[in-house]
């Protein structure tokens, strides 16, 4: 039975029961106790119940809980006797058999096992559901606590609440370097522009808001076209849009980089009066020239001021003003035409660039053609001797000219061959060789599938793991599985012992049976003989007399002992049932229950003088 | 997560500690951390050292595209690093420093992303009067309750370079209109709750 206890006990905890740990069987759970362990199976069970969790001190309030428990216990189907008696005057045999019986009804949990989510959509759901947890279950905050539109908690979590700091996805074109270029066809002019003039990302912008669109916007647009490009031949259109859009940007980045050096430029001449306008700040913010006109305008303003000496100053100031500018706009004017003499000047310096191998060429080829004048000039005076002697020279040249050929033909043949040997294992070579690229490529994809996978197993094992701790805290298992085969053994082994009692008995009484048919026989045997004999014989009769006074006691006698077994059996009957009355202990009960009824008699009273009184007080205020 | 030729181009050298040293590797960085978030501090590439400056920018566009791209995809550190050193040829102890920053600033990265876009309008108040109506110019007697409903919203204003302004929703309704508008803003609150248990 301790088992049985251990049980009801750990279950009844694991729902939400508060039992103390020195409560290690039935025998010691109070009246109180009992009835707040039910309640709470109930509830489990039919929340809509909705009993109080606590015995009420009032007599009659308890019976109406007692009796309302033992009402919903039938209702779910309890088989056994039971009332409010049960609950309230508990004994040991009955609060178990309610307590296993509503611990069974319980709603198992395995039968609500969390199903982890395994899709995309699910882990979204989930995900989004721990937000929103986040965000309902934290306070109110009052807009000045959040940084920039976001509120961030101890976690280092954080969400968005109200609705400032926004800004829009607005983006614009940006130039990144190609710096590492496969096909070599980055000009040493790119090179030059990518060093000198462009801007870096951070300045391509016009507002700092647009960095992270563009930057977005770079790589899923560079990605789409590829997309588009690798899907379809080049459409012509996306070829051509490309350069005018890069020149256009080109032209602007030229511009601005070059007024950053005006701007320089301008900051060391000016270097007494502009200065304090002019710091370092608004340099990097782009110098413009309506920044200028707008420090004139400021110093028109001033100008107004009546007092002459002011005036006198603004006066001095204004024309070292106008002269700057005069200057400045000299110095542009100076630069531009030195840039756009430059340009011209590069252009034709490309142009004679090119134009010089050419004239190379030509000019070897004029001097071949002097030395061979000139070779012929030189033999002109011996001329029939010198022809004969260049025809021979002809002639052996020829012979030489066919037998070099032959020369080369023996040599070209096995050359050849090996060419074609060569040429095949170089194709032999290259087909491997892009069959263990396309090898390596396969066994590249594969890691990084096998990679993601063991991703996934470790996600699952880390999940699994901590499940399996959530869940392993207090479980006997093994131990109870344990108990359980004992039970089991034990079960049998009394079963087979149980059947040979069952066949000594039988043996016992095919005994008795046959016995009791070879002693009937017997004795209508005796008897008749004796009978028979008794006639003639004074002694046969009187031991037929004998015989059949023998024959009465013994039957007498059998019926003794049988009826004393019947005693037997039924004062082992009534000691049980003794026992059984004893372990109610219906005295303590008894008394408990009269006590109870005396409490509930003087509640009764009490109420009658309370109602007495008010009815003679309302009687008075009628008098 | 993906990452345009360009990008990847850029990322090469980033990739080996002999084209750029760890020490102006760390600063470009932080350098783009600063960037992305948005904090004050900001250096110039100058102070990097001297460095070919083209390969440096196009480090820097391609590192900053790559801090944007993984906190806008909300890239695992193991996915991120094994990205990194699979398909780029970064060195392992290189990927480690970027993926440890990227995981140290994920959050705030996340948090300085989502002020790109456009929200609803949000509520920071209401006032409501309600007015028996007895009679108005066209029937003698209408004997109506009105409620006058008007809400205090913040939103961005466009126009004034997305300054927060507070806008007035005003709207007039009857007792079942109101009951009506309350079910369903309860309804609302309701069918949070239930995802927020999920």
């Amino acid at each position: 039975m301790e088992e049985v206890d251990n049980i009801i006990i750990h279950s009844l905890r694991k729902i939400g029961c508060d039992i103390e740990d020195e409560i290690d069987s039935l025998k010691l759970f109070s009246p109180e106790l009992v009835v707040q362990a039910a309640v709470k199976c109930l509830d489990i069970i039919q929340p809509q119940l909705g009993l109080p969790h606590s015995l009420p001190p009032s007599m009659s309030a308890r019976f109406r809980l007692g009796a309302s428990l033992a009402q919903a216990c039938v209702d779910l189907g309890y088989p056994g006797e039971m009332g409010y008696q049960t609950f309230l005057y508990s004994n040991e045999a009955d609060v178990r058999r309610v307590f296993m019986f509503l611990i069974e009804k319980l709603p198992k949990e395995a039968e609500k096992s969390i199903i982890e989510p395994a899709g995309r959509t699910e882990i979204l759901v989930k995900q989004i559901g721990e937000v929103l947890k986040k965000q309902l279950q934290s306070p109110w905050l009052p807009s000045y606590c959040w940084r920039r539109g976001v509120r961030w908690r101890e976690d280092g979590s954080w969400s968005r609440e109200g609705c400032g700091h926004h800004q829009p996805f607005s983006s614009c074109d940006l130039n990144i370097p190609k710096t590492v270029n496969l096909k070599n066809d980055v000009s040493q002019a790119w090179c030059e522009y990518y060093v000198r003039y462009l801007p870096l990302v951070t300045d391509q912008v016009a507002n700092r808001r647009q960095l992270v669109p563009s930057l977005i916007n770079f790589n899923e647009k560079s990605i789409a076209l590829k997309e588009r490009l690798s899907l379809s031949v080049p459409s012509e259109s996306i070829c051509i849009k490309i350069p005018q859009r890069l020149l256009t940007c080109l032209v602007q980045d030229v511009e601005k980089s070059s007024q950053l050096d005006f701007s320089q430029q301008l900051m060391y001449v000016n270097d007494s009066g502009e200065k304090s306008k002019l710091n370092q700040s608004a340099l990097s913010d782009k110098f413009q020239n309506s920044q200028v006109t707008t420090a004139v305008q400021n110093l028109d303003d001033i100008r107004t001021d009546p007092t002459s000496v002011a005036l006198m100053k603004q006066k001095q100031e204004e024309e070292q003003l106008e002269k700057t500018r005069e200057e400045v706009e000299n110095f542009v004017e100076v630069t531009k035409e030195t840039l756009l003499s430059v340009k011209k000047l590069s252009a034709k310096l490309a142009q004679l660039n090119e134009d010089l191998p050419g004239e190379e060429k030509a000019l070897k080829e004029l001097e071949e053609r002097y030395a061979v004048k000139k070779r012929t000039y030189d033999l002109l005076p011996d001329a029939e001797a010198n022809l004969s002697k260049l025809q021979s020279m002809v002639e052996s040249s020829a012979q030489k000219l066919v037998s070099l050929a032959a020369q080369w033909e023996k040599h070209r043949a096995p050359l050849l061959e090996q060419y074609r040997g060569a040429k095949e294992r170089n194709s032999n070579k290259a087909s491997e060789s892009q069959k263990q690229a396309d090898a390596v490529r396969a066994l590249k994809e594969k890691a990084r599938e096998l990679s993601d996978e063991i991703r996934c197993k470790e996600q699952l094992h880390s999940q699994l793991v901590a499940e399996y701790e959530s869940i392993s805290k207090d479980t006997k298992r093994s131990a109870y599985t344990r108990r359980i085969m004992e039970i089991i053994g034990n079960i049998r082994k009394q079963k087979e012992e149980i059947d040979k009692v069952i066949n000594d008995t039988r043996e016992l009484q095919k005994e008795i049976n046959n016995l009791t048919g070879r002693l009937d026989r017997s004795f209508t045997d005796a008897d008749e003989r004796i009978f028979r004999d008794a006639k003639k014989d004074e002694v046969a009769r009187r031991a037929y007399k004998l015989l059949a006074t023998l024959h009465s006691d013994c039957s007498e006698l059998v019926q003794m002992v049988e009826e004393t077994g019947a005693t037997v059996r039924e004062i082992r009957d009534l000691e049980e049932q003794i026992e059984i009355e004893s372990a109610k202990n219906v005295g303590a009960n008894l008394e408990r229950v009269s006590a109870d009824l005396k409490q509930m008699k003087q509640e009764n009273a009490a109420l009658t003088a309370q109602l007495k009184s008010k009815l003679q007080s309302n009687n008075v205020k009628t008098v | 997560m993906n990452l345009s030729d360009d990008i990847s181009q850029g990322l090469k050298p980033l990739g080996n500690s002999s084209a750029i040293n760890d020490e102006c590797f760390m600063k470009l960085l932080d350098m783009c951390v600063s960037v992305i978030l948005e904090s004050e501090e900001t250096r110039r590439l100058s102070q990097l050292g001297n460095m070919k400056l083209d390969v440096l920018k196009a480090a820097y566009a391609s590192l900053l595209s790559v801090l944007i791209e993984a906190a806008r995809h909300n890239v695992d550190s193991e996915v991120l690093s094994s990205m990194l050193a699979q398909d780029h040829n970064f060195s392992s102890s290189r990927a480690e420093k970027l993926v440890k920053c990227y995981v140290e600033n994920r959050t705030k990265l996340q948090a300085s992303l989502s002020h790109i876009g456009k929200h609803p309008p949000h509520i920071v108040d209401a006032n409501w009067t309600l007015d028996y109506c007895i009679k108005d110019s066209s029937l003698d007697h209408v004997g109506k309750l009105q409620y006058l409903i008007q809400i205090q919203a913040e939103t961005c204003d466009e126009s004034m370079d997305f300054k927060k302004i507070t806008k007035k929703i005003k709207f007039v309704c009857t007792v079942e209109e109101l009951q009506d508008f309350v079910s369903k803003l309860k309804d609302a609150v309701k069918h949070v709750e239930r995802l927020a248990v999920v």
